[in-house]
């Protein structure tokens, strides 16, 4: 797997930049993708709307508050779908390994790549080119010999920039990077490795794989290879979404009963992010982690899939309902996820009754 | 407790108990059979998952009664591996349980008879008497179609009438239904409509039992506020008693959905559409299943595609003098029906491409068979 060449796009304000383009009166304002109501999650924000402080998975609420001059407009999924596709399109003229993240986020491996680009950089230059002339938005890239360091780079100078990685620089670039720019090193990982000393990714190098590995078990090898700059996850074109999550470890321990606002929270951003698939999710799955890192799971399919994100929060609760355990017993960490997405229309025939 | 019994007729009465024993159950006493042992010469046995109980006995010589719970996995996997002679099971202290056959020897780790749930008893309200001949056949033609979703609860189980002088039951996962009747029959017992929901479990676990009962036999059947009891003759005279947990709840309406003006007819060989869907459905997509059935003038052409694997078509003569149509189905719930009604020709029967079709076999018995099937939109 050594010599690859992967790229990461990453579309610049997505929902909020096609709302622009297509709205010339939003252009130039502060916009905020997001249905109207007490409980709804801001989908995107438009820059101008960010630097209120506005960020997409915020309550749009508090996007209300932060910034009052935004304007609000519903999502538009189907057109963000159709808009998605034509960046594919774009993609497809370089290469067929393509991983779409969402609708506005992509791995390519242009390792080998169909104009015979001698450079990833090229290659990335050519389709942030094409994006912006073809599309009339912009997009943000990032080159790298794997996938991890592509998401970094195309994060680096974003909006509307492309940074590289050359294998070469791997080690320098990584070194002073703070050990949260790690995939799956969240707050929770962080604070334990900031307990041992480690802020940065130059400070994860002194630990030796074993040290890793009995502190975070099986994520402690890959905690080393990250910070070597070794990913070796291959692009993989196609995957169907199988399921999607949201979770969040507390600070302290919950109880069942102190876990309500909690699933609110996290249907609501299960739900934000389901709403960027073309199908629907039949099955909603509560997750529960003890404080001895015992995992329950408890999900439910309703004969039709949930049309709301009321809905989600209901069965949610209804599955919390169904944990036994003494009221005492508490929790470190709550999931709420959607899975076995399908289309009821083309897998089953319509109902007798 | 200390009893010998024959090999052959323990193996036999465990592997029916099995089909009742909860294989994951959280409940560890669930996972045992109680077994008892009185002065009458018999072991009794019992299994329950709680929604579903079996009691039945073989015969034994007793040596001291008594009565102990086993696990009932370990003890049918073990017994299978015994020789076909007999075996002695002795009750030791703290629930150990010794088994003995032939120069096997063997300690097995019991639990308290205490535990184990009470089990309903046979109401003495008259028992209504149904053939079980014609129950298996009938179960073994709607059993396919019960749903195993289980937010539709209702649908979990099959819908049974009783009345004086008819017998049927009727089953349906919401997309396709099957219905089969049989009013050719005079149910003693039944003095007026009956009707009940039976749980795919229990109807399983009596297609076992039914498949005992000496010819043109009955099987009582009685119910209470929440239990249905049946009890099953055996070819040796004694009977096996099973009890399942009415499911409560609204069957649907099943009678508003069943074809009243399927004016398209054709048939078709069973065998032979059987095997043609077969070969057909291997291009169909994989999770739809979804074949395509054409009909124009006295030819049916089966086709499918899928993006993955390629497409395939198969023509079958037939008379057809109605005008053209294609139809989408679920391959396999049709493939369901064909295995089900194991008839030579079966009689489809549309109205469009949106309406559900019906299929029943073309030479009746002495039943009313059909199954009526949403079409896939195409």
């Amino acid at each position: 797997m050594s010599g690859r060449k992967i790229v990461h796009v990453d579309m610049d304000a997505f929902y909020a930049s096609v709302e622009q383009r297509d709205k010339p009166e939003l252009r130039g304002r502060p916009v905020v993708v997001a249905w109207r109501g007490n409980r709804s999650v801001v989908c995107a924000a438009s820059y101008e709307a960010r630097r209120f402080g506005v960020h997409s998975a915020m309550p749009a609420l508090r996007a209300e508050r932060l910034c009052p001059a935004a304007i609000f407009v519903p999502p538009d999924f189907s057109r963000y779908r159709a808009v998605s596709q034509q960046v594919r399109e774009i993609f497809r003229r370089y290469t067929d390994l393509i991983e779409p993240l969402s609708l506005d986020e992509a791995y390519l491996d242009v390792t080998v790549n169909k104009p015979a680009l001698e450079t990833a950089t090229q290659v990335a230059r050519l389709i942030r080119q094409q994006i912006r002339e073809e599309l009339r938005l912009t997009a943000s890239a990032g080159v790298a010999p794997n996938k991890f360091l592509a998401k970094i780079a195309s994060d680096w100078r974003k909006p509307d920039g492309l940074f590289v990685i050359r294998p070469e620089q791997v080690d320098g670039f990584l070194a002073p990077l703070p050990v949260e720019r790690l995939p799956g090193v969240g707050k929770v990982t962080a604070d334990r490795l900031n307990v041992l000393g480690i802020k940065s990714v130059a400070d994860l190098r002194t630990f030796t794989l074993e040290e890793l590995e009995q502190r975070f078990g099986r994520y402690g090898q890959r905690l080393y290879e990250l910070a070597r700059g070794i990913d070796e996850h291959p692009v993989t074109p196609n995957r169907p979404t199988r399921s999607i999550s949201a979770e969040d470890t507390f600070p302290n321990d919950l109880t069942l009963a102190e876990l309500e606002p909690v699933i609110r929270t996290l249907a609501q951003k299960v739900w934000a992010a389901a709403r960027r698939e073309q199908r629907p999710a039949r099955t909603v799955v509560l997750k529960l982690k003890t404080p001895e890192f015992k995992i329950l799971t408890r999900s439910y399919t309703p004969p039709a899939p949930p049309a709301s994100v009321e809905e989600v929060i209901a069965i949610a609760l209804e599955l919390r309902a169904r944990v036994l355990a003494l009221p005492r017993q508490r929790y470190r960490l709550a999931g709420v996820g959607l899975s076995n997405f399908i289309d009821p229309n083309t897998y089953f025939p319509p109902r007798l009754f | 407790m200390e009893i010998t019994v024959r090999k052959f007729d323990l193996l036999k009465e465990l592997q029916l108990l099995q089909g009742v024993v909860e294989r994951k159950t959280t409940i560890p006493i669930l996972g045992n059979v109680l077994a008892e042992a009185g002065d009458d010469g018999r072991l009794r046995l019992a299994a329950t998952d709680l929604e579903l109980a079996l009691e039945t006995s073989c015969p034994a010589k007793v040596q001291r009664s008594g009565s102990c719970a086993i696990p009932a996995r370990k003890l049918l996997d073990y017994v299978k591996l015994l020789p076909d002679a007999d075996i002695t099971i002795k009750q030791l202290e703290n629930h150990w349980i010794q088994i003995r056959c032939g120069r096997a020897n063997t300690r097995m780790v019991g639990m308290s008879r205490e535990n184990f749930p009470a089990l309903p008893a046979f109401p003495a309200t008259p028992a209504a008497q149904l053939p079980a001949a014609q129950m298996e056949q009938m179960i073994r033609r709607i059993i396919f179609a019960i749903s195993n979703e289980e937010s539709r609860y209702t649908l979990n189980g099959a819908l049974m009438v009783l009345k004086p002088e008819s017998l049927s039951l009727v089953a349906t996962d919401g997309h396709r239904l099957a219905h089969i009747l049989n009013d050719k029959v005079q149910l003693q017992g039944v003095s007026t409509e009956l009707k009940c929901l039976v749980p795919k479990k229990a109807l399983n676990e009596l297609q076992s039992l039914l498949a005992e009962v000496p010819e043109a036999g009955n099987i009582e059947f009685n119910r209470d506020e929440t239990h249905l009891f049946f009890r099953v003759p055996t070819g040796m005279g004694n009977t096996r008693l099973l009890t399942a947990r009415q499911l409560t709840g609204q069957f649907p309406n099943y009678e508003a959905v069943l074809p009243k003006d399927n004016q398209r007819r054709v048939s078709v060989r069973s065998e032979e559409v059987g095997s043609a869907i077969r070969r057909v459905a291997q291009f169909a997509d994989e999770r739809s299943h979804a074949i395509r059935m054409r009909l124009e003038s006295d030819k049916m052409v089966l086709t499918s595609s899928s993006s993955d694997t390629g497409e395939s078509d198969e023509e079958l003569d037939t008379q057809y003098a109605f005008d053209p149509m294609v139809i989408g189905f679920n391959s396999q719930y049709l493939l369901d029906f064909l295995n089900a009604a194991n008839t030579d020709e079966i009689l489809l029967e549309f109205k469009d491409e949106q309406s559900a079709g019906q299929l029943r076999p073309k030479n009746g018995d002495d039943y009313q068979y059909r199954y009526v099937v949403m079409p896939m939109r195409i």
